[in-house]
């Protein structure tokens, strides 16, 4: 799954799925929770990643909130900082396509 | 639900003031018992976080060649993970918990300094005052014994505290903050704000080691004032809450610095020649910045070898000769790599299983 921010003055995101690209307008909610997650982001650059996946569980929540919404988006992102410790999987672990739930 | 686990705390705190009858002392005992618990795990962590990152561009790589392929992607990285042997040891679900200790903290040093009577026991105070005839007088919340929470009555702490209003160390009263104390005299305020200063100051030198381990070159002004603000955010809070508090949060700064200075000085150092090279790897495959955050990480790579704090070039480079051949050699290879050669020469520097993962993909 790949983001690309390419137009940011209408909040435009579109997601590249398996099913394809989708376009979407994430809400003010999104937005602002999306800025938290980027402003930890920018803090925390240069030191090095705490997580075991890939992406890391910032990235994902990122993803996640604009792909499913503050609700949806927000739990699986809940759900993915509980798998992230010691005794957790690794790897690859992208977030769900919006169909499949 | 965390009840139990408060009042086990407060048992751990009455034991050691059993041993040490000071109550300063015993918040720095707690605090410093709690670090020693916290340490190894940090310091294990870091060390696998530090495996993680420099695997990071290969898994970058696969991420960016099979990023059609999802399925592919997945059964690379895998193989990748087994063939480098990596078994992370963190996560971020415990640097998350790690965060709230202030909280636990918190909540257990205000427990242990509630105090005798409440509102009702203010009113009946005065009513009782009026009534017999007295002349009034004010009836004062803080000059009331305590009657600790989280502790059992019959233990050590429970009964000295019980018997006082004050918990005096150093010429300060713990359960009291700088701006109640402000209240009634500036001299008084004096050791209060020592210890808030202390407390500002391990913070900036805590920042400060951390800053200096920050291998990335991503000089984003933002970012740095936020750092830079930090370390204030705490003492200017604090000015409000019990000097008890302050007093466990300098001693963790205190233990901070020394668990940095080792992790700095044991993990990073050996790191610092390849973590240099994975930023200049990262920066490329960056769309149109790429070229210009090569650029920069290259000029953060210079000005940090000349610190001479960690120089990764200064090893392998004993000679200005040695390094000249090699950069010659380069530029003869390609004139490709001689754009980046700063860089470059900070790869072979870097160790030499990187070189090796080159050729295998190569």
């Amino acid at each position: 799954m790949a983001l690309h921010l390419n137009d940011r003055s209408s909040h435009e995101v579109t997601v590249v799925t398996a099913s394809g690209p989708i376009t979407t307008e994430p809400g003010l909610l999104v937005r602002a929770v999306v800025q938290v997650v980027v402003a930890y982001q920018k803090l925390f650059a240069g030191r090095p990643s705490p997580c075991r996946y890939v992406p890391s569980c910032s990235t994902f929540t990122i993803e996640s909130l604009q792909v499913h919404g503050v609700v949806r988006g927000g739990w699986l992102a809940l759900r993915r900082i509980g798998r992230c410790h010691p005794w957790g999987s690794h790897g690859h672990d992208p977030v769900p396509d919006r169909r499949s739930h | 639900m965390f009840e139990g686990f408060f009042d086990a705390l407060a048992s751990v705190l009455n034991f050691i003031y059993k041993l040490v009858p000071s109550y300063g002392l015993s918040i720095m005992l707690l605090t410093v018992l709690v670090m020693a618990v916290i340490t190894p795990l940090t310091i294990k962590s870091t060390k696998s976080m530090l495996q993680m990152q420099r695997m990071q561009p290969e898994m970058k790589r696969l991420q960016a060649k099979y990023k059609d392929d999802r399925e592919r992607l997945n059964q690379e990285l895998m193989a990748f993970y087994k063939e480098n042997q990596i078994n992370p040891l963190g996560g971020c679900l415990p640097v998350i918990i790690q965060m709230p200790v202030f909280i636990v903290m918190y909540r257990l040093l205000r427990g242990l300094t509630i105090r005798q009577g409440g509102m009702g026991s203010g009113a009946g105070h005065i009513i009782g005052q009026s009534v017999s005839g007295d002349a009034l007088t004010p009836w004062i919340s803080t000059d009331q014994l305590f009657r600790p929470e989280h502790l059992n009555p019959t233990t050590e702490l429970y009964q000295s505290l019980s018997k006082v209003s004050e918990m005096k160390f150093l010429g300060m009263d713990l359960s009291l903050s700088a701006s109640q104390v402000l209240k009634t005299s500036f001299l008084l305020t004096l050791p209060y704000f020592g210890l808030l200063l202390i407390m500002l100051l391990t913070g900036i030198y805590q920042n400060r080691q951390l800053q200096s381990r920050n291998t990335s070159s991503s000089v984003n002004p933002q970012q740095q004032m936020i750092m830079k603000a930090m370390p204030f955010f705490l003492p200017v809070f604090s000015f409000g809450f019990p000097a008890g508090l302050a007093l466990y949060w300098c001693t963790q700064n205190f233990c901070r610095i020394g668990t940095n200075a080792y992790i700095t000085r044991s993990l990073f150092k050996k790191e610092h020649a390849g973590a240099i090279e994975t930023t200049a790897v990262d920066a490329t495959p960056a769309k149109g910045k790429g070229s210009q955050k090569a650029i920069t990480d290259g000029k953060s790579t210079g000005s940090k070898n000349s610190k001479g704090s960690s120089s990764p070039q200064r090893g392998p480079g004993k000679s200005a000769k040695s390094q000249a051949a090699h950069q010659k050699k380069s530029g003869q290879a390609s004139s490709k790599q001689r754009s980046t050669s700063r860089s470059s020469s900070g790869r072979k520097s870097g160790d030499p299983r990187r070189g090796s993962g080159n050729n295998k993909e190569g």
